[in-house]
């Protein structure tokens, strides 16, 4: 119940903040926001082609970063490869290419990446979206909640490989295996300023799944609660992007503008 | 002077040619892959990207590993392979046809290797003020060997000392030699049939007729029946004139070949 106040809430908050982003709108018709999103674990940028592809025929900046060693960056050794890594392809593209206001998204693994760029740059950012994805404390590594990497991880030249995997693909695009170093690194989200900025959490809820029930058990959803920031469900599969492009960037568009909860501490 | 009076005949029916394409094709809409230069990045082509997306296009500006955004990646053992594998990967992840392939200066030994490998996904290529190697050449090799003065090559990379470590990006950044020594492959019957239009940058105080005559990119270019365009400014001209330079683009699009004359080289 407590939980049901709570989106209660946070859908009051979400159609306010709707109203507000449909105003600033309709004064400003640049209101147009440039997205930087970050991609899962074994995929690369193209998973999120289609739903850029909505964003930017709505007028808006689309970003999206290939981390190291992974899509068309997989010619690049997975060996050495580390969470750094991937936080810097993410804060120097923002650098590099001048970016402010940025809107920021992360999916499943990208949660942890984006925490870290919300550690480094917040000045840098507008909004910060997680979908789907890990939401980890400050000093968390990418085991930390399991106690450690399971039994039966498999790694290949610093690459893990599921065993749903196909090692020798044929077809672009395709997965590759995550690299290791990244799941072995702690996360730094200790900065007071990257604990203001506006954060969407969105899971996405597949048919057979009881959104009240996962809030409850859901460590990444309490911890985005406990921090007050705003819950969007949507419907699908842990790709739900792949699934429904276009809902998505909608979901994008309206979240754009949601505001925390302050929360006690 | 007949050479000259040639290829003054070339520049003249070229232009001409375009300006008459151009009107036909004004509504097609494009996939450019634009690749920068040595020790920049794709920040370097970010406003030219910005009015060919502006003209209906998509762009992918690719930042080569070890410059620009990817600069926390560039160690001395990023090689031309490298580079051309990270345009490569960005056709094939992001499944792009017929794309029109630009690049700029050292970028135009990245290219060359990509029209090597996948000449099938490419429409077009534009080379921009870049190196034309023949198949087997290394950049140095253009330049009749390694250079001699070593001042500005140190630990394997080609400095760039005027950028200071608390320089505000985006910013030049050191380059690996490897890149420079390492020749390139240009064999592919494929690859030799593309269309291709080479434009050189030519400062006000330059003249077109006397680089023709010295110019080896330039001489390649015409042996091969490419088309030849020229461009007003200086090696950067794309940063003093991007809008000038995406319309060049747009237009060359069209070129075709003329017969190679008969004596190939």
């Amino acid at each position: 119940m407590k939980f049901l106040s709570r989106r209660l809430h946070a859908m009051l908050l979400a159609s306010l903040a709707l109203c507000t982003a449909v105003v600033t709108r309709a004064a400003e018709p640049a209101g147009k926001y440039t997205f930087v999103i970050v991609h899962g674990a074994t995929a690369g940028g193209y998973e999120w082609k289609e739903t850029g592809k909505y964003l930017q025929a709505d007028g808006h900046t689309v970003y999206r970063v290939t981390l190291t060693a992974l899509g068309e960056r997989s010619h690049l050794g997975a060996e050495g490869v580390t969470l750094t890594t991937h936080i810097d392809d993410v804060v120097n593209t923002i650098l590099f290419e001048d970016l402010h206001d940025v809107v920021l998204t992360g999916h499943s693994y990208g949660g942890r990446v984006i925490t870290g760029v919300m550690n480094r740059i917040p000045e840098r950012i507008h909004h910060v979206m997680f979908f789907d994805a890990a939401v980890p404390n400050d000093g968390e590594t990418g085991f930390s909640r399991r106690g450690g990497p399971p039994p039966d991880l498999v790694v290949k030249n610093g690459r893990q490989i599921p065993s749903w995997l196909n090692e020798h693909p044929t077809k672009f695009p395709h997965n590759v295996g995550q690299p290791i170093g990244p799941s072995l690194e702690a996360v730094a989200y200790n900065n007071p300023a990257a604990f203001r900025l506006n954060v969407t959490y969105v899971p996405f809820i597949a048919k057979d799944q009881d959104p009240a029930k996962r809030a409850t058990t859901d460590q990444n959803w309490k911890n985005a609660v406990a921090r007050g920031w705003t819950v969007r469900t949507f419907p699908g599969s842990h790709t739900a992007m792949l699934e429904n492009p276009k809902g998505l960037a909608a979901l994008m568009e309206a979240a754009v503008n949601d505001t925390n909860t302050p929360v006690a501490k | 002077m007949k050479t000259l009076t040639r290829l003054l005949l070339l520049i003249a029916l070229t232009f001409g040619a375009a300006l008459g394409a151009g009107a036909a094709d004004a509504k097609e809409k494009y996939t450019f892959v634009v690749v920068h230069g040595a020790t920049a990045g794709g920040w370097e082509w970010k406003k030219t990207g910005k009015f060919l997306t502006d003209d209906g296009h998509t762009v992918y500006r690719v930042t080569l590993t070890g410059l620009g955004e990817r600069m926390h990646l560039n160690s001395k053992e990023v090689d031309l392979e490298t580079h051309i594998n990270d345009v490569v990967n960005t056709i094939l992840f992001e499944d792009l046809h017929d794309i029109v392939l630009t690049g700029h200066s050292y970028g135009g030994m990245v290219i060359t290797g990509v029209m090597d490998r996948v000449p099938d996904r490419i429409k077009h290529v534009v080379f921009l003020d870049a190196a034309v190697p023949d198949d087997g050449m290394s950049l140095w090799d253009m330049f009749g060997g390694t250079p001699r003065d070593t001042s500005r090559f140190a630990d394997g990379f080609m400095q760039v000392p005027w950028v200071k470590p608390d320089t505000k990006p985006p910013h030049s950044v050191k380059h690996s030699i490897k890149c420079f020594s390492q020749p390139v492959s240009y064999k592919n019957p494929a690859a030799l049939a593309l269309p291709v239009t080479y434009v050189a940058f030519v400062p006000k105080d330059k003249s077109a007729e006397e680089r023709a005559k010295t110019d080896k990119s330039w001489q390649r270019a015409v042996s091969r029946g490419w088309t030849i365009r020229t461009f007003p400014g200086t090696h950067v001209a794309m940063v003093e004139d991007p809008r000038g330079v995406a319309s060049l683009i747009e237009e060359s699009v069209a070129d075709q070949n003329k017969p190679a004359p008969a004596a190939g080289k």
